[in-house]
């Protein structure tokens, strides 16, 4: 029980001592917020940029779908034995994977 | 009363911002940039880095603003965001050994403490010598007062794993200042 106490004690003084230097971390930041242009300008931006990456990646994806279908439908109609191995490989790789991140997510917690 | 009126005004400007409205956005911005800029300080302990991530959360949030869904308030779902580019920072960092720039920002830090006369104690430096993943919960635990279950949803992981990242965090700070039972 007085273990107990002094631990408790110990753990208060640690976490006094942290609050105290957090604080002057916080006292001696000098800020300088940008006025309410900077940010209007900083959005506008922001939303330029966001909405030409949105196009680059369709662009991207749409371009690697129609090539991946394009070849799914080639080897199932012309060499089924590959589009079989394929997706066999598929399964086995996306099962190993799944089992590998989340063993290794429970590691990490 | 003054806070919930700020309240309201926050939920409006952040209905507004959903629909787009730049002004609204900007408004948000201004208001939370200090409390942003502070927490980032807190964690990082290097201005420069803390400056860059207060930028990149601001991109992220106008991406994302559609999915805030406004259970929290807009300053911690901030934070959250801070907090989670913050990690993968230093998962990249980590893969690229960049150790140096982070070793001078923090010594340039601690010299820009000292030297305002402000106190740079054996609790902060024993801080920053904890992972991020135990250094972040124990800032938002004690110094910004979030529940276990608020810092478990802020670094999408359990309220338990949270617990036991504080505890163990304030046990190796306790062990680098060498406060011992028989003090």
């Amino acid at each position: 029980m007085k273990k107990t106490e002094t631990n408790t004690e110990m753990k208060d003084e640690v976490i006094e001592e942290l609050t105290k230097g957090l604080d002057s971390l916080d006292q001696q930041a000098e800020i300088d917020v940008p006025n309410i242009n900077w940010f209007e300008n900083y959005v506008a931006e922001q939303k330029l940029t966001q909405r030409k990456r949105l196009i680059k990646d369709l662009c991207v994806f749409a371009i690697v779908a129609l090539f991946v279908l394009s070849t799914v439908l080639f080897t199932l109609y012309q060499q089924p034995y590959i589009f079989l191995s394929i997706q066999t490989i598929c399964i086995v790789f996306i099962t190993f994977y799944t089992i590998f991140r989340y063993k290794k997510k429970v590691k990490s917690e | 009363m003054k806070v919930s009126v700020r309240a309201v005004e926050e939920k409006q400007l952040i209905r507004r911002a959903k629909k787009g409205d730049q002004l609204a956005f900007a408004k948000l911005f201004q208001e939370n940039y200090p409390i942003l800029f502070k927490y980032l300080i807190k964690v990082t302990m290097s201005a420069e880095l803390s400056e860059e991530l207060t930028q990149e959360t601001m991109a992220k949030a106008i991406e994302k603003m559609h999915v805030f869904h406004e259970r929290s308030k807009f300053s911690t779902w901030l934070i959250s965001i801070a907090t989670n580019l913050y990690i993968d920072f230093q998962r990249k960092a980590k893969r690229e050994r960049n150790w140096k720039a982070q070793e001078d920002a923090y010594r340039k830090m601690k010299w820009q403490v000292e030297s305002n006369n402000e106190d740079w104690n054996d609790a902060l430096t024993e801080l920053g010598k904890l992972p991020e993943g135990h250094r972040v919960p124990i800032v938002l635990k004690h110094y910004y007062g979030y529940s276990y279950d608020e810092i478990g949803e802020i670094m999408n992981i359990s309220s338990g794993t949270v617990k036991s990242r504080v505890h163990n965090g304030i046990m190796a700070v306790r062990k680098g200042m060498n406060i011992n039972e028989e003090d």
